[in-house]
């Protein structure tokens, strides 16, 4: 018998999940529907129609962390809970299964769940502020270079990784407990950032975000250093890792879980 | 077939539950787990299923390691756990999405224990009263065949009624390839059902015995009957004492599991002694 992964396995938890959850899902997948409505109703209805591209992209974003940060965060949820967690560990079933379950349903459908959602939505009402309007507005396209929405889906990845590997180390309030320490790792980071560039340059800092530009004051003069098309590549290649690492830490957390 | 080994466990370091346990529990038997509230009962259950993990030391059953949750180790075990709370599917699809992780199960027999508990299969399971779905539960965890059945306070939040459906059909279900563990604070329940008497106490198993060894050993009786000589211990009841002594005559007696729990935890070192 394979311990790790079996096929057959897999699909008979995958169906098990789905069977016992979409109640919860098709729920959860209806709220979404209607704050998008309503949101994206209400900014078309105020801008008279003018809802532009950057607007859908803003929405397109900001819906996207959110939902998706919290869907995350409750996909472990029975582990938590000690009514449920001896039935969830003690099932026949392999934990690289149980995460790989887990990771499809907030990975996966959930980005197609929500981009179809969004489209659906967006699309519903650009047609009707361009019925009455000269001025036709178009359906933002989230995969086009253009706007650069298409890193959203990289951020997310990151929020997903975190909000997962939270979702297994907490065992209750895990998008609170999760957002709360990912605030304190970005305000630590933000206050060791300046030493850091200080110890590095060995000139005064003026002022320096994590991960993007540096001002430097040089012989009193302001100096300021952005990062080049290289350094981009470089932090997209750490964004992919850091998520690598998160999921793979999720895993083992899982291995080691207790109830 | 479950072997524990120098097994030490705490859910925090400074205070362990138990210290160094060894335990050899075999097929074949019902084995009544007995302990103190926060003895520690469900806890040692919990890891002889690999679902918390020894401080020090090891438990396997049929060989492989309990912690590591192998899907070979858990198709040959079922928890049933004290609280519960079960999905909003019906009883025939809780087994539909369930039954085939483990390979032995027996639907025939689901739907026939089923019937006897007075439960219908197709209502809605998260809708059960407690003691209803407890008796889903049950009925399925001895529908699975697996090796290893452990059950932490079944008859809990069952009727009286019930409780005796619930005996005879353990009492039908214990076959030489299964073994199970049965934990409870309520004595009685026990009666005329489990063969094996285990009793945790100070972090340590004071007590694995067959009912026919302590039977064999210990006369169970009121103050009139019992070897004079040889009384260990005595408690009060209505109309005189009930004593636990000696059983030199090899006297047939009914082992009275409530005076022999309550003589080990009120520490009459004179009683285990005796069984050893």
């Amino acid at each position: 018998m394979n311990e790790t992964f079996n096929f057959n396995r897999f699909l008979n938890l995958f169906k098990k999940h789905t069977a016992e959850q979409y109640k919860t899902y098709l729920m959860s997948t209806g709220v979404l529907i209607g704050v998008l409505i309503l949101i994206l109703g209400f900014i078309s209805y105020s801008t008279k129609g003018h809802m532009g591209p950057v607007i859908q992209a803003a929405m397109f974003i900001n819906f996207l962390f959110f939902s998706g940060t919290i869907f995350t965060s409750l996909i472990f949820t029975d582990l938590g809970d000690r009514k449920k967690s001896i039935s969830t560990l003690a099932l026949p079933a392999s934990h690289f299964e149980k995460y790989l379950v887990a990771w499809i349903y907030s990975f996966v459908i959930f980005q197609l769940v929500f981009l179809g959602c969004f489209y659906a939505i967006d699309y519903l009402v650009i047609t009707i502020s361009n019925a009455n309007s000269s001025d036709k507005m178009e359906v933002i396209n989230v995969f086009s270079t253009d706007r650069k929405v298409w890193v959203s889906f990289l951020i997310f990845a990151i929020l997903h990784s975190i909000c997962f590997f939270g979702a297994v180390f907490f065992e209750k309030l895990h998008f609170i407990k999760t957002v709360f320490s990912f605030f304190i790792f970005i305000a630590m980071l933000c206050l060791l950032n300046p030493i850091l560039l200080h110890a590095i340059f060995q000139e005064e800092i003026n002022n320096g975000i994590p991960f993007n530009m540096v001002g430097l004051i040089i012989n009193k003069e302001y100096v300021y250093i952005e990062p080049t098309q290289t350094s981009y590549i470089i932090a997209v290649i750490i964004a992919i890792l850091i998520s690598v690492i998160l999921w793979v830490s999720t895993y083992f957390r899982l291995k080691e879980k207790q109830v | 077939m479950i072997e524990l080994t120098n097994l030490s466990f705490g859910y925090r370091k400074k205070a362990l539950l138990f210290w160094n346990l060894n335990l050899n529990l075999e097929t074949g038997h019902i084995y009544g787990l007995l302990g103190k509230n926060g003895a520690g009962k469900s806890t040692l259950l919990k890891n002889i299923a690999g679902l918390v993990f020894p401080t020090e030391g090891t438990c396997k059953v049929n060989g492989l390691s309990a912690a590591k949750r192998l899907p070979s180790f858990l198709q040959e075990l079922f928890f049933i756990p004290e609280e519960m709370e079960l999905p909003s599917l019906s009883g025939r699809e809780f087994v539909r999405r369930t039954a085939h992780f483990y390979p032995k199960f027996d639907h025939s027999l689901f739907d026939k224990l089923l019937a006897e508990f007075d439960v219908n299969a197709d209502d809605n399971l998260n809708q059960l009263s407690f003691g209803q779905q407890k008796k889903v539960m049950i009925t399925f965890g001895l529908a699975t065949n697996t090796s290893l059945l452990i059950m932490d306070e079944p008859t809990n939040g069952l009727d009286i009624p019930s409780k005796v459906q619930f005996r005879r059909i353990m009492a039908s279900s214990i076959t030489e390839d299964r073994c199970m563990i049965i934990s409870t604070h309520q004595v009685r329940d026990l009666d005329s059902l489990i063969d094996t008497l285990l009793v945790l106490h100070k972090k340590e198993i004071v007590l694995n015995k067959s009912l026919d060894d302590i039977g064999d050993r210990l006369l169970f009786s009121t103050s009139g009957n019992a070897n004079k000589e040889g009384i260990l211990y005595t408690a009060p009841n209505a109309i005189g004492n009930n004593t636990i002594s000696i059983n030199n005559q090899q006297h047939n007696n009914k082992v009275d599991m409530e005076l022999l729990f309550n003589a080990i935890i009120d520490d009459h070192t004179a009683v285990i002694e005796s069984l050893k």
